[in-house]
């Protein structure tokens, strides 16, 4: 068979170019694909080797898509197809059709168009603008950065703003009764948590989330105000009334007092707020007692002055330095008493041995200090020594060698002298026979007579004399049994005084400025500070120097020693000062201070 | 007498005017940490100490100085300074400004909007520092990998190379010019962020193509060998251009990278350093 394959080219819509072939073909099909050994082969990558075939009959031509591939036909896919002038036969890119051919020999003329123009030039290029860079579309600089500056602006600013707006107006400061059930807030109210600088101290942990109970006012320093509400009974440190103090006078609570800088509390400890005015205090201070003071190392701090009592009846007593030629005596009334033998063991073992099981750790053979000295339930400071717990298991108050066994109370005089009058009374009435009582007071009477009631029983002189001696015995005698301690008064008649033993004006704390914790020292043996086993006396004030102390510790920037600043033995706030809640709120009430401590 | 001319010799930003900024960057840092030792307070060094406002005042104006270079790259004028020298002020005033800040901060760090702004300006600056090597590095690399040849004349010898293997390719069987037209059709540069810092498409179109032709190349005996050969070198010349492409639209991107942290979070830290500033006035301690 013979057929004609038209190449159309359309040059413009009106015009197009038909190239005729006459091609030969062995049988009526006719193959149409990309292979040249095609009877109709279209140069297209588009098109497959093998696409379609036609097959032309006597009066007609119809196409049909090899297996596996499909045709588009007036633009609906199908595999087969009449091939008419008509309708729009599309394999691959090509239109395909039927045409009248132009050669007699022809049986047949197809045409075919190339529809659908691949240009390489029109092709997307590689090099999309919009693929090859980053920061592109949402993620532009320009975008970003305003998204960014919008998503911060709202948190850290809008946000919190708002919840500070979401208060309650006018803004309720905390109950000072009830600090603690602080009004449980939404969590839009609690949003300008992020504002907070840093955490609060523990103490104050749980007004966390209630920034307003300090901050009231926009704008504004948190007010002294703020914090008496519930540290209404804190102390001044000085008498502010003083004339001279004024300029000393502290500034705001928060001065000292920082807030938000952790957890560790708004105590500060640097000794500099101290030494600021201590180390030159008495050039600012004219006329002041206490002794400028600047640091812990050397010569920064003034040598220990304990209170001394020197005057056991008024109890005046007196600040003496350690080591100062009038070094400190004390005056209790306390007499006889010697730690060194109390701690000698050769002393004493029998006594402990004795004793050993029962009022002292078995198998004792002398006395430590803590049989006598305990710690007090806090374990801060300690228990006083009392006759009942510590002295009276060994010092039991016999009083007449006849009777060991009987013992007087240790109270008042005029108990002591009760007993006595009444043990020797009783003793000569179980007794009676000595020769003078029958010639001074005859008991015996005529029969029948009563016994006259001007004739009582009189016990007589010698009991009277045994009791006035052993009262002597016992109140007077330096060996005897109150004397061995205590100071004792005879008795004066013009007076009418009876016999009296002075109380014992032993101090609670000699060095009451300064905190002391025994607890935290329970390492260091008693003998390191107290030279207890080489006093002799009672009025030794065993109180160690300040270099005793300064052995371990040291000044702020110690290295080799525990750093020590003021803090850690003394308050600031000071018991006895005016209130500074009072002072910051209403003023100060100046008749009512009491004196400052230390300026007389 | 002749004069010699000398060759105007390209000066690095960094050491614009014999590190004349280096030097006041060091000066003012220096002196901000003596400062920061020395004069102790008593309570501590904190942002709300004398010395603390002072270090905050002096690096909020860092901070609003160094941003206005957005501002003075957009003018194309002279002026008394010129770019460079805003440039190498930058680089180095931003450096100290960590330094400042850190002090200003006195290391206190905490979940709040304080320590947000610091980590913003530490990220900005960081990133910065970024900058700085990507520029000192990068150019070298980018000359180096494009030997002399333009992104467009090497996108125009792809074309040319697609064109060449749809010639080679027409007599052959379908699966041949499938994989010619893979490569002609789904090869493409760039796309997300990721793709363009990685460097490589592993759904390539050329390379897909190559991996085909190379199992087909097995099977193909006669003078279809022969056109398949060359269709394998003319990919693999392909392949190799995209992969310079790709190369050098990654150090582009890196040189670009940074700028993507830097600037929005510069903007972030506006927002963040001026929230800071009201706030601790708003709630003075």
């Amino acid at each position: 068979m013979r057929f004609e394959l038209c190449f159309l080219t359309r040059l413009s819509d009106d015009e197009v170019r038909t190239r005729r072939t006459l091609k030969e073909a062995t049988g009526r099909r006719l193959r149409v694909g990309r292979a040249p050994e095609n009877e109709i082969p279209l140069k297209d990558l588009r098109v497959a080797a093998h696409e379609a075939d036609i097959n032309v009959r006597d009066d007609d031509a119809v196409i049909e898509a090899v297996e596996g591939h499909t045709l588009l036909v007036d633009g609906f896919e199908t595999t087969r197809a009449a091939l008419t002038a008509d309708n729009d036969v599309r394999v691959g890119p090509y239109r395909v059709g039927l045409t009248m051919p132009e050669s007699p020999q022809a049986d047949v003329a197809i045409t075919v168009e190339l529809v659908e123009f691949e240009d390489s030039h029109a092709r997307p290029t590689i090099l999309d603008p919009g693929r090859i860079r980053i920061g592109q579309g949402l993620l532009s600089r320009r975008t970003l950065s305003w998204s960014l500056f919008a998503l911060v602006a709202l948190i850290a600013f809008a946000l919190p703003f708002l919840s500070y707006l979401w208060k309650p107006s006018p803004l309720t400061p905390l109950s000072a009764e009830a600090p603690m059930q602080a009004p449980a807030q939404p969590v839009l109210a609690s949003l300008d948590t992020f504002w907070s600088s840093g955490d609060l101290s523990s103490s104050h942990k749980f007004l966390e989330k209630n920034c307003e109970a300090c901050h009231v006012k926009a704008f504004v320093r948190v007010e002294d105000q703020m914090c008496t509400i519930c540290h209404k009974d804190i102390r001044h440190h000085f008498d502010v009334s003083i004339p001279g103090h004024e300029a000393l006078a502290p500034g705001r609570c928060a001065t000292c007092h920082r807030e938000h800088q952790g957890r560790d509390g708004v105590v500060p400890v640097q000794q500099q707020l101290c030494a600021d005015c201590h180390k030159d205090l008495k050039e600012k201070l004219p006329g002041t007692t206490l002794i400028n003071a600047s640091d812990f190392e050397g010569d920064g701090h003034p040598q220990f002055r304990p209170s001394v009592t020197v005057d056991p009846a008024t109890c005046a007593a007196e600040r003496i330095s350690i080591g100062a030629p009038n070094f400190p005596r004390e005056k209790s009334n306390l007499i006889g008493f010697s730690h060194e033998q109390h701690l000698d063991q050769a002393n004493i073992k029998d006594m402990v041995g004795r004793l050993a099981g029962k009022a002292f750790p078995a198998g004792a053979t002398s006395l430590q200090c803590a049989d006598c000295h305990k710690p007090d339930a806090g374990g801060v400071g300690m228990t006083p020594v009392s006759m009942l717990a510590n002295c009276q298991s060994c010092h039991v108050l016999t009083f007449d060698q006849r009777d060991p066994q009987r013992v007087l109370p240790h109270g008042q005089p005029h108990e002591v002298i009760a007993a006595l009058s009444d043990y020797y009374t009783a003793r000569s009435l179980r007794q009676p026979a000595p020769s003078e009582r029958l010639a001074n007071n005859d008991p015996r009477r005529r029969a029948g007579s009563q016994q006259s009631e001007k004739t009582p029983i009189d016990l007589g002189r010698p009991v009277q004399n045994e009791i006035q001696t052993a009262l002597q015995r016992v109140f007077a005698d330096p060996k005897g049994t109150c004397a061995l301690c205590h100071v004792t008064v005879p008795p004066d008649p013009a007076a009418k005084t009876d016999w009296q033993v002075l109380p014992v004006r032993l101090r609670a704390a000699w060095m009451p400025k300064g905190k002391f914790d025994h607890g935290a020292h329970r390492t260091t043996a008693c003998e390191t500070c107290h030279a207890a086993p080489t006093s002799r006396s009672p009025e030794d004030v065993l109180m160690p120097g300040v270099e005793t102390c300064q052995a371990c510790h040291g000044g702020q920037e110690a290295s080799a020693k525990v750093p020590s600043t003021c803090i850690m033995c003394h308050d600031y706030h000071l018991e006895g000062m005016p209130r500074m809640a009072v002072a910051a709120i209403q003023g100060v009430d100046h008749a009512s201070l009491p004196l400052a401590c230390g300026v007389d | 007498m002749s004069t010699l001319v000398q060759p105007q010799r390209h000066e690095s930003f960094l050491v614009h005017r014999r590190f004349l900024y280096l030097w006041m960057a060091l000066i003012l840092s220096v002196s901000s940490v003596v400062a920061y030792v020395w004069l102790e307070p008593v309570r501590g060094n904190e942002g709300g100490t004398w010395l603390g406002y002072t270090l905050g005042t002096i690096a909020t104006l860092l901070i609003a100085w160094l941003m206005l270079l957005g501002l003075r790259k957009r003018i194309y004028s002279k002026g008394a300074y010129s770019l460079k020298a805003w440039v190498s002020a930058h680089v180095y005033l931003g450096l100290a400004t960590a330094v400042i800040a850190t002090l200003h901060a006195a290391f206190q760090v905490g979940w709040n909007i304080h320590t947000l702004a610091y980590v913003l300006m530490m990220v900005v600056i960081i990133s910065g520092i970024f900058g700085i090597v990507a520029y000192a590095r990068i150019p070298r690399r980018m000359t180096y990998n494009r030997q002399s040849r333009s992104l467009a004349e090497m996108a125009k010898l792809c074309a040319e190379i697609d064109q060449e293997c749809g010639a080679i390719a027409l007599p052959l069987g379908d699966r041949f010019v499938e994989a010619v037209r893979m490569a002609q059709q789904e090869t493409r540069l760039g796309g997300s962020t990721w793709r363009i810092l990685r460097a490589r498409d592993p759904r390539d179109g050329t390379e897909q193509a190559l991996a085909r032709l190379r199992k087909l190349a097995t099977e193909t005996h006669g003078p279809d060998a022969r056109a398949v050969s060359s269709l394998m070198v003319a990919l693999g010349r392909k392949q190799s251009l995209l992969q310079t492409m790709r190369r050098d639209l990654r150090l582009k991107a890196l040189m670009d990278l940074w700028l993507l942290v830097h600037v929005p979070l510069s903007f972030a830290l506006l927002a963040a350093l001026t929230a800071h500033i009201v706030v601790v006035f708003f709630y003075w301690g």
